[in-house]
């Protein structure tokens, strides 16, 4: 008994100390994205003092655009500290770090507020529920949700609005009847639709495109799948060769993507969609141009600004990347917010919002950024007039 | 003496004609299976056996095979290892963090990657034995915690490789790729590990029954734990290479290996209970499955019904090692 | 009456049973007898309805019965309480007894426990089994599995009950409980068929002997004319002789291995001693969980030794795990239960030859084994001991009892043990095994100068190898009996004097 007790210590111990291991390698670890957007800022800023001489024009827009937050006809009748709000997203992911939490920041800057955010552990419905329940009953009364499942979250929804709470679901579309005042997201058979006209006027209106879908269970890639097919079915000399999917990790991206690479070699053109899958295809074009010498260049189109994305863009491996507007929803949703608490009303309820998305080249690599801030500043000048009823 | 020579040569079985020997063994049913999915491929689709979808397919069976002996090794003992996914994203990170934020090198990193896995093994495999506890619960839990840490400390950003990994993902040795020259070696070590060495051969009487095997003679425990840090380090290596093929170390590697380890196994007719294996056999498991995965994509199937086929096929690769064991069994 | 009439049965290769008639009369006990693969069992499995008869008929009271599977024998009042007891251990007695008819327990689908249990409770005090009925299966021993599984069969409404073994796990207090019950069972005019290999038993029991060899029926009578020699002879085709083996003389050697005050806080034990000499064969006699081979796993800390000291040739060693006392001190260990702790059935017999011993197959020096090598070391061994096998690549758990112990004991010699344990050997194993394991054994000692210690409740066993025995019982050892004047005794004197020993 005493072997075993001091045994069970010594695995204790080890466990502890593992995790501790963990602890201390994560402190190192999270210098990782720090320094990283670090380094990005760094270079947005050289950039910036770059470009900022010449297009004196631009810095000037920007300008006005940061002070037309005061213009609005919204006023804050409580202490800023008073607004308690809260954003989930469903699991873990940079998307989430790398563009909506910027958006919505840049609001409680302009407003002093305070945002509390929750990232939930895996991407069920049943996980946001109680994550989100539990924050009801913290005291947060205004929520800015991604709906982890398309018909559940609509349920969550219902409790929250009967609890006079006020709710915005952002990221994705959710089933109708809609429960929360607003959906504010972009439209994925629009952007797939453009992205792929673009991709079909650059190839000259004519060639064989993979078309490169992600999770299968999710009704948006429906959507997309709906938006690149009409989209080809305009162009006469362009067909879909294959089109490949149930991608949920970057790993099976990647493995499939290879494989209908080495199965198609007579496509000129691919097209991902989805994020995740954007990322393991622009892996899977770098090692197929790296390690097949045969290899053509296949013009390609991935979605979401990530890492591997806009390095791809960089080295040539990528022609267009779709960034949709997270920043915007971030932006747009946490102010709708403020609206709905100060007593402002939905002329439509359950209205889709769309942020749109903008296309990123070489040519506008470094500069994207400020169109993605450009477009979210004007969608939130439109609020008042478009969608909302004064109080 | 006449009884003498019949029970040494009987032992080579050189009365039974050769096809009815090759049908006894248990590999037999996945070498078949082997051959006629090259076939099938081979015959509906053009690509298949181009020079750069055998290079392909090379490197991915390479790192399938790996996390395959992840579960191996644990299978032969009668046990799982349902952490093994974990385990390789945490050695990614591991790996990738040295390298991309503190500019470690490539064999550097490596080895620190290794390090970390044998010491998640030794975790595992002390709780298993002084614990006395359910290996299946302990690596469970021992899978959130490594998925945990490797999210928590990357936040789910990928690292960037350094040149002289993506090298090894990269050359080619002749046809295949050189990844896949690593998955010989290993199916050669295993095969010369289970058969040739003391500790093979304790580590399959410890699978096979393991009141007897402490009653020969045999450390149990260690046996328990050194397997359990050989899978872990196996799934480090599969995400090693894993890393080293795209060319970026994301700390979402490994969320499917669990159900892909246990598949090469089974396909490879590696019994679920422990105490046998052929390396031969493990070897075509490997190549059965990617095989399979490519072949769907090439033949181009629709995509929202592919894993139909998938399940299918692994089914069809089982049940009839099942209806020839029986025959076997028959026959002998 | 159940009569069955000319029935065969074959399996691949092998003609289980040509041309069986045999008549069951109602009111009587009958034993049928055979070595191991005589066809006793392959006529139990037909006559309760697992196998069907190739060609004959089984009828039960004149009329023919046939049967799909052991679902219709229960239906048909047969019951077959088998050796390898295929009980759920998780549940409860009474719902092992009931468990083919929970149909009846149950209304609008749900189960109505306090009748199972009142059910359960007439069967089992029937059979004299005093235990509350929501017990757990899996906290009892065999021989109250034994009793439930009577149970079940009355509960059936059984005219005929086949027992297989049904003694081979049980001591022999439990044996007689069993005798006891299968006795009134006859006296209310049940068909018993009884399966055994203890001849002991059979004399006590049968009323009716029908002896089987190579799947023939070779004779059946009535026990009074059916003298254990008879028997035997009919069994294995040739006359038994019990005969003195000679001396040992062992005594006045030096003594290899001593244990001295030996401790188990788990079996419950204190400071328990012997001492063996080289070359000598000492028996620990008793009944199963008397301490005999509770006192070896402890001496060998295969199960925790809380105290004592072992020595060897004078010299105290430590033995703190059975891989130091294997390879360290060359001491053997043929297990009680060879299935579950000796052998790996599921592995080649040439590997649980030289499971212990792989390192006399090295290549030279490295550390490699030279299956070349190996197998020719399997194969002396398996020569030597006469180990009866297709080849050395079949699986163990394919060859029958006596060769499989085989098996067990060739292990250790081919470790080059110098000390050998042997618990039970002959349990399950048919009668020509026996002999030859006896004989076996005996040479290991007198020839090779092998000590060995024997464990064993088998009387005639004890007094035919042993030439000096410790009694164990309730865990102390209470009497030693040694003097080669007093082997040399006849067996039935010996064992009246064993039998004193132990009141």
């Amino acid at each position: 008994m005493k072997k075993r007790l001091i045994s069970l210590l010594c695995v204790a111990a080890m466990a502890v100390s593992l995790i501790g291991c963990g602890d201390s390698g994560k402190k190192e670890e999270t210098k990782a994205p720090e320094k990283k957007t670090e380094t990005e800022a760094a270079k947005k800023d050289d950039t910036k003092a770059a470009t900022e001489a010449p297009e004196e024009t631009r810095a000037t827009k920007n300008k006005e655009i940061d002070t037309s937050g005061v213009e609005r006809a919204l006023q804050l009748s409580k202490d800023p500290s008073e607004y308690k709000i809260h954003v989930y997203w469903p699991a873990p992911d940079t998307y989430f770090e790398d563009n909506i939490q910027p958006g919505y920041e840049q609001l409680a800057k302009e407003y002093g507020l305070s945002v509390d955010y929750k990232i939930g552990t895996e991407w069920t419905q049943d996980v946001e529920n109680q994550v989100v329940e539990a924050k009801a009953a913290e005291g947060y009364d205004l929520f800015m949700i991604y709906g982890a499942d398309t018909s559940g979250a609509n349920a969550l929804y219902k409790e929250l609005v009967d609890a006079g709470c006020k709710v915005v679901n952002y990221g994705g579309k959710v089933d109708d009847p809609q429960q929360a005042a607003a959906t504010v997201c972009g439209d994925v058979y629009e952007y797939s639709y453009a992205a792929t006209k673009q991709m079909i006027e650059a190839m000259g209106g004519k060639g064989e495109i993979i078309n490169v879908l992600e999770n299968l269970g999710d009704v948006n890639t429906l959507e997309r799948q709906k938006g690149v097919e009409a989209a080809v079915a305009e162009a006469d000399g362009v067909t879909i060769c294959q089109t490949i999917g149930d991608i949920n990790t970057e790993e099976e991206g990647y493995e499939k993507v290879s494989d209908a690479l080495a199965a198609n070699p007579n496509a000129t053109g691919i097209i991902a969609t989805g994020g995740t899958a954007s990322r393991g295809m622009t892996n899977a074009l770098k090692d197929y141009y790296a390690s097949n010498g045969d290899a053509q260049h296949l013009f390609a189109v991935a979605t979401d600004p990530s890492q591997e994305v806009m390095n791809g863009l960089k080295d040539g491996t990528l022609d267009i990347g779709v960034a949709q507007n997270g920043y915007g929803q971030g932006y747009i949703g946490t102010l709708l917010l403020l609206y709905l608490d100060e007593g402002w009303t939905m002329k439509d309820p359950g209205v889709h919002i769309v942020t749109g998305y903008v296309f990123i080249t070489t040519d506008n690599i470094d500069t994207f950024t400020a169109d993605i801030e450009t477009l979210s500043k004007d969608i939130a000048a439109e609020l008042e007039t478009k969608y909302l009823n004064a109080p | 003496m006449s009884k003498n020579e019949k029970l040494s040569s009987s032992g080579n079985g050189s009365k039974t004609s050769l096809p009815k020997r090759f049908f006894l063994q248990s590999y037999s049913s996945a070498i078949v299976a082997v051959i006629i999915l090259v076939a099938v491929f081979t015959i509906f689709t053009d690509a298949f056996l181009t020079p750069f979808n055998i290079f392909n397919l090379s490197r991915t069976a390479a790192v399938y095979s790996f996390i395959g002996a992840a579960q191996l090794i644990l299978m032969v003992i009668g046990d799982m290892n349902l952490g093994i996914g974990g385990c390789g994203a945490l050695c990614t990170v591991v790996m990738g963090t040295l390298m991309a934020n503190y500019g470690v090198g490539t064999f550097p990193s490596v080895l620190a990657a290794l390090a970390v896995s044998a010491l998640c093994g030794l975790v595992i495999g002390l709780l298993v034995v002084k614990l006395n506890l359910n290996p299946w619960i302990i690596t469970l839990a021992m899978s959130f915690i490594f998925n945990g840490l490797a999210i928590g400390s990357s936040h789910g950003y990928s690292y960037e490789m350094t040149e002289a990994l993506t090298w090894a993902g990269r050359k080619r040795v002749g046809m295949f790729s050189f990844l896949f020259v690593l998955m010989v070696v290993l199916v050669v070590i295993l095969y010369i590990v289970f058969r040739h060495t003391k500790y093979g051969r304790d580590v399959l009487a410890v699978g096979g029954n393991r009141t007897a095997a402490r009653l020969s003679g045999i450390n149990v425990n260690w046996i328990v734990i050194s397997c359990n840090i050989l899978s872990c380090m196996f799934a480090c290596i599969a995400a090693i290479l894993w890393a080293s093929r795209t060319g970026t170390a994301s700390p979402n590697t490994g969320s499917d290996w669990m159900m892909y380890s246990i598949a090469v196994c089974a396909i490879g007719g590696i019994p679920l209970l422990g105490g046998s294996f052929t390396a031969l056999g493990f070897f075509c498991g490997a190549w059965i499955l990617t095989m399979v995965r490519n072949g769907l994509t090439m033949l181009n199937v629709d995509v929202y019904y592919e894993q139909v086929f998938l399940g299918l096929i692994i089914l069809l690769a089982v049940s009839v090692e099942s209806v020839r064991a029986r025959m076997a069994e028959k026959m002998m | 009456m159940l009569e069955v009439s000319g029935v065969s049965k074959s399996f691949p290769g092998v003609k289980a049973l040509q041309d069986i008639s045999v008549q069951f009369h109602d009111g009587e006990i009958h034993a049928l007898l055979g070595e191991n693969g005589a066809g006793k069992s392959t006529l139990m499995k037909i006559i309760c309805g697992i196998y069907k008869a190739d060609k004959g008929t089984v009828s039960l009271d004149g009329k023919e019965l046939k049967l799909h599977g052991y679902g219709d024998a229960v239906r048909h009042h047969i019951s077959m309480v088998h050796q390898e007891i295929q009980m759920i251990p998780e549940a409860s007695i009474a719902e092992n007894i009931i468990n083919d008819k929970i149909a009846q327990f149950t209304k609008f689908g749900f189960v109505n426990w306090k009748a199972i249990n009142e059910f359960a409770l007439k069967y089992m005090k029937e059979v004299g089994l005093d235990l509350p009925p929501e017990k757990k299966v899996r906290f009892l021993s065999a021989a109250h599995k034994q009793l439930i599984q009577i149970a079940k069969a009355l509960s059936a409404d059984a005219r005929v009950l086949l027992l297989d073994e049904p003694t081979s796990s049980l001591t022999l207090h439990e044996a007689d409980v069993l005798f006891e019950l299968v006795r009134k069972l006859k006296e209310k005019g049940m068909i018993i068929i009884f399966v055994s290999h203890k001849l002991e038993e059979v004399q006590v029991i049968a009323d009716r002997v029908t002896v089987f060899r190579d799947g023939k029926l070779v004779g059946s009578d009535h026990i009074k004319n059916m003298e254990n020699s008879r028997i035997i002879k009919m069994m294995i085709g040739r006359d038994f002789v019990y005969s003195y083996r000679g001396r040992l003389d062992a005594g006045d050697k030096d003594v290899v291995l001593e244990a001295k005050n030996i401790t188990s806080r788990i079996h419950g034990f204190k400071n328990l001693s012997f001492q063996v000499h080289r070359g000598e064969i000492l028996g620990f006699y008793g009944l199963v969980g008397s301490g005999r081979t509770e006192l070896i796993r402890t001496m060998l800390n295969i199960d925790k030794c809380d105290g004592g000291e072992v020595f060897l040739e004078g010299k105290p060693v430590k033995i703190d795990s059975f891989k130091t006392a294997l390879h360290k001190y060359k001491i053997g260990y043929v297990t009680e239960n060879r299935k579950e702790e000796g052998l790996f059935l599921e592995h080649t017999v040439g590997t649980n030859i030289c499971v212990n011993s792989l390192n006399k197959s090295y290549y030279g020096r490295i550390p490699f084994i030279n299956l070349k090598k190996e197998r020719e070391n399997a194969g002396f061994f398996a020569n030597r001991l006469e180990i009866k096998t297709p080849s050395l690549s079949t699986l163990a758990g394919k060859l029958s009892g006596g060769n499989q112990q085989k098996i067990s004991i060739a292990k250790w010699l081919a470790a080059d043990c110098d000390i050998l344990i042997i618990d039970e050997p002959t349990v399950g194993v048919d009668i020509g095994a026996k002999e030859y394991i006896h004989e076996l054994i005996w040479n290991l000692a007198a020839k090779e100068g092998k000590t060995v210690i024997l464990i064993s409740s088998d009387m005639n066993e004890m007094i035919s190898l042993a030439r000096r025995i410790l009694i164990f019982k309730d865990k102390q050892i209470t009497g030693e009996l040694s003097g080669e004047e007093f082997f040399a005794k006849p067996g039935e004197e010996i064992s009246a004097e064993i039998g004193k020993s132990f009141v």
